[in-house]
């Protein structure tokens, strides 16, 4: 299927009235999300996953995929008028949105995050559109060391680009690999760590998993952390940018436009390294970084920007290899295997209904965003003061309920809850839940086509330099190890870890 | 509520009873209490995942069912453990008839041999109807160096051809073993993911051949395409829609573990006899009704209906079968 013919299939998928209603569904949940401080857009999807089991595939991923975006745009607001980041990605906007808003340009502020947001979001999805369709055909042609090399190459990334420390994060992915191995050998058929258990049998559910670790713990940190009220900056102001406004942000929102694609590729990338390496780049740049920190319009212009093309841009490593770059991603992974959809090359041609109505849902969330955004404002305020006590009721309701309706089976609530539990205490350690579900999910992938690989080539290691990809992707391995080590670039870890 | 009961116990002996005319039985139908069966809705667990051969057949016997039996049919996959997570959740179920499950004779079987205790064994099944069934069959690419089995064999004998098998506790994975140690071949078997995982590693030359089960979903269209050619067939008796294939019984290797497929309706063993009388009747009239035939697949739905006790002595010989090859 050509692009043209793709995009038209796409938008007739994304137009019929369900489908409508539930982009419109998906991106205000997303907002109401991200404008709420403490639940962020991963644990949201995977409360909403359940609704999608009897859903059709596009419409639910469709619906999550909105939610994620959609969270993009609304945690500028907390930022900007609480100095509360909504949702992780829009931390940076806590310094320079809220130092405007001070200043009585919070209106500005949210104004140019919003249009950047659109801007980004659309270059984002264009970029999907058009490399997409190329990648999965070329990623058709790999092999089992191919991929045994690729997942390798994810784990490290994931470690290398998480927050927290690198350690941390390293024995966050550890915790990934053994949940994972959990079940049957896939090579021999043996039980591991089953206990004489059926029901470990067949592993532990992932959808679970994703609902405890970040669902569950989500609300017992924010009850552990319980914030205090804040005052908020009521005075708006002009929403509507000034076309000097504009032209002093172009090349802002143009950076963040690319920064955020393609740093929404990269395992353990997504939204908030993209904010982070912009707001970096800006700086940098800008004539005047004196006063950035103190309500430099670009500070919140281009990270905004990059947060949302990166969210968008993270579904391509997810429809072309079946690798899910983030925790929000490994939850729709989940809900496309739910679907009886397996992620993987062959996706784009065996369900272009999900593929292109998926992007097409995009270009007009975006719009819809775009347009919610500003006259909604009054009302997504009211929304960040909700309490917090009765949010975490019905979250961990909710979550009881999803969690027994995936297999219709109280072991799913279990491990849920486990899940959540051992999620919560390794935060307070500081190991974040994401690298341990990416984990999850790459370790089977990794150990299945490595030792594939293996019984292929009677146990040489040669398998793996064997053809141009794997020994093209062993030297990018190679690099990323390397410069993990090297003393300025740990420095500069050690700042991204601080924010 | 008393009327409304006979209501719907009438309704259903007529079903019944119309079931049961061809096997040319239907004495049984009475007016009892638990003649008004089905009187909610029936559950079919599926112990593999939702998209594969055998979930996607078990729906469409299952959307007939439903006709038949004027009841809805929710059809669950539990799937996990090669069969076992499913299949024991199936072997707690009461025996009224409202839990049922479809199953391959492999999931029934190996799990116990091979896990040991897992809640279930082979007679936690009453088969009340076979869905389907697909002999295993060794099929090449089209460019293969090996045009027929005996030059498959030939080098098979000596040197290491690796022959892509759909998981490490399949139905092909101990044929293929078994087949191996007999003849004491160098071949080698190396697992993938179902079928269309070691039907893509054969397509895309990882694998120089593949033994698999001959499946409507992934391997019957390619061998009709002629994308892959099979070679032999892993059964006894030479297969009606694959003519001109011979048998690896015909080509001197006898003797092996059963390795033709098939998966059926069962119920718990102590449903009483109406229920599965019921169950049963429905199956005859789904399994021959030709729309029914032509979705589940031409050479995948048995061209006679395989009755319960039919079911179960292909299952018994199964299992023994396996038990010999694995104890």
């Amino acid at each position: 299927m050509d692009l043209f013919s793709g995009v038209i299939e796409g938008f007739q998928v994304a137009l019929s009235p369900e489908n409508l209603l539930f982009v419109l569904l998906g991106v205000a949940v997303g907002m109401m999300v991200g404008v709420l401080p403490g639940l962020g857009p991963a644990p949201t999807v995977a409360l909403l996953l359940p609704i999608t089991f009897g859903m059709a595939g596009p419409s639910a991923i469709i619906l999550l995929a909105g939610v994620y975006y959609g969270a993009m745009y609304g945690g500028t607001i907390t930022s900007v008028l609480l100095r509360i980041p909504g949702e992780a990605a829009s931390v940076v906007s806590t310094m320079d949105g809220h130092a405007m808003a001070r200043q009585g340009a919070a209106g500005k502020a949210l104004g140019l995050a919003a249009i950047g947001s659109f801007v980004g979001g659309l270059v984002a999805t264009f970029c999907l559109m058009l490399f997409s369709p190329t990648l999965a055909a070329f990623a058709m042609s790999f092999g089992s060391p191919e991929y045994a090399v690729l997942a390798l190459l994810g784990l490290v990334l994931v470690a290398y680009t998480s927050s927290g420390t690198m350690v941390k994060s390293l024995i966050g992915v550890g915790l990934g690999l053994l949940i994972a191995s959990i079940g049957q050998d896939p090579v021999t058929g043996s039980s591991r760590w089953t206990f004489g258990l059926v029901d470990l049998l067949g592993g532990i559910d992932i959808v679970a998993v994703i609902m405890g670790l970040f669902g569950l713990s989500e609300v017992l940190n924010n009850i552990h952390e319980s914030r205090t009220a804040r005052t908020m900056i009521t005075n708006i102001g002009r929403v509507l940018p000034t076309g000097r406004d504009v032209k002093e942000n172009a090349g802002a929102i143009g950076r963040g436009s690319v920064i955020g694609t393609a740093l929404g590729l990269v395992p353990g990338g997504g939204g908030v390294l993209g904010s982070l390496v912009s707001y970096g780049v800006e700086r940098k740049v800008s004539k005047t970084p004196e006063l950035f920190g103190k309500g430099a319009p670009q500070a919140v212009s281009g990270p905004e920007t990059a947060n949302n093309a990166a969210s968008i841009s993270t579904f391509i490593p997810l429809l072309t290899l079946g690798f899910p770059p983030n925790g929000v991603l490994a939850v729709i992974f989940g809900a496309l295997l739910i679907q009886g959809v397996v992620p993987g090359p062959t996706l784009i041609v065996e369900r272009p209904d999900i593929f292109w109505g998926v992007v097409a849902s995009m270009v007009i969330g975006n719009v819809l965003l775009l347009v919610m955004n500003i006259p909604l404002l009054p009302v997504f305020v009211k929304i960040a003061q909700i309490p917090a006590a009765v949010m975490a009721t019905i979250t961990v309701a909710i979550l009881m309920v999803g969690a027994y309706s995936i297999n219709g089976n109280s072991f799913d609530v279990s491990v849920m809850i486990v899940a959540g539990v051992v999620g919560f205490l390794l935060r307070r350690i500081g190991i974040p839940p994401a690298p341990m579900v990416l984990a999850f999910i790459l370790g089977p992938i990794f150990e299945t086509n490595f030792r594939r690989s293996l019984v292929l080539s009677d146990g040489s290691m040669g398998i793996f330099a064997s053809s141009p990809v794997t020994i093209g992707l062993l030297a990018v391995l190679l690099l990323v190890l390397v410069t993990a080590a090297l003393p300025a670039v740990r420095s500069r870890r050690k700042l991204i870890e601080a924010e | 509520m008393k009327s409304s009961k006979i209501l719907i116990g009438a309704g259903a002996s007529a079903v019944l009873l119309a079931g049961c005319s061809s096997v040319g039985g239907g004495g049984d139908a009475g007016g009892g209490e638990g003649s008004s069966y089905p009187e909610r809705s029936i559950s079919v667990i599926v112990p593999v995942p939702a998209g594969s051969s055998t979930d996607l057949s078990t729906r469409v016997v299952a959307s007939c069912l439903e006709e038949e039996l004027g009841q809805t049919i929710v059809v669950e996959n539990r799937e996990g453990g090669s069969g076992a997570v499913g299949n024991s959740a199936f072997a707690r179920a009461e025996a009224d008839g409202y839990t049922l499950v479809s199953t391959t004779a492999a999931n029934a079987v190996l799990p116990p041999i091979l896990e040991g205790d897992v809640g279930y064994d082979v007679d936690s099944f009453k088969p009340v109807g076979m869905i389907g069934q697909a002999p295993v069959v060794l099929v090449v690419g089209p460019d293969s160096e090996y045009q027929n089995a005996e030059d498959f064999f030939a080098a098979a004998k000596s040197d290491r051809v690796l022959v892509g098998i759909p998981g490490a506790t399949s139905v092909p994975a101990i044929s293929i073993n078994a087949l191996i140690e007999q003849q004491d071949l160098a071949m080698e078997p190396v697992a993938f993911d179902g079928n269309q995982g070691t039907v893509q590693a054969l397509l895309s030359g990882e694998v120089d051949a593949a033994y698999v089960s001959a499946d409507g979903g992934v391997t019957l269209p390619r061998i009709e395409s002629g994308e892959i050619t099979a070679i032999a067939t892993a059964v006894t008796e030479e297969v009606p829609h694959l003519p001109e294939v011979p048998t690896l019984e015909s080509l001197g290797y006898s003797d092996l573990p059963y390795a033709d497929s098939f998966w059926f309706l069962a119920t718990r063993p102590d449903t009483p006899e109406d229920v599965t009388g019921t169950l049963e009747g429905a199956m005859e009239s789904c399994m021959t009704n030709p729309e029914v035939q032509e979705q589940v697949g031409a050479g995948v739905a048995p061209a006679e209906f395989v009755d319960g006790e039919a079911a179960a002595e292909a299952l018994r010989s199964a299992a023994e079968d396996y038990a010999a090859v694995l104890e």
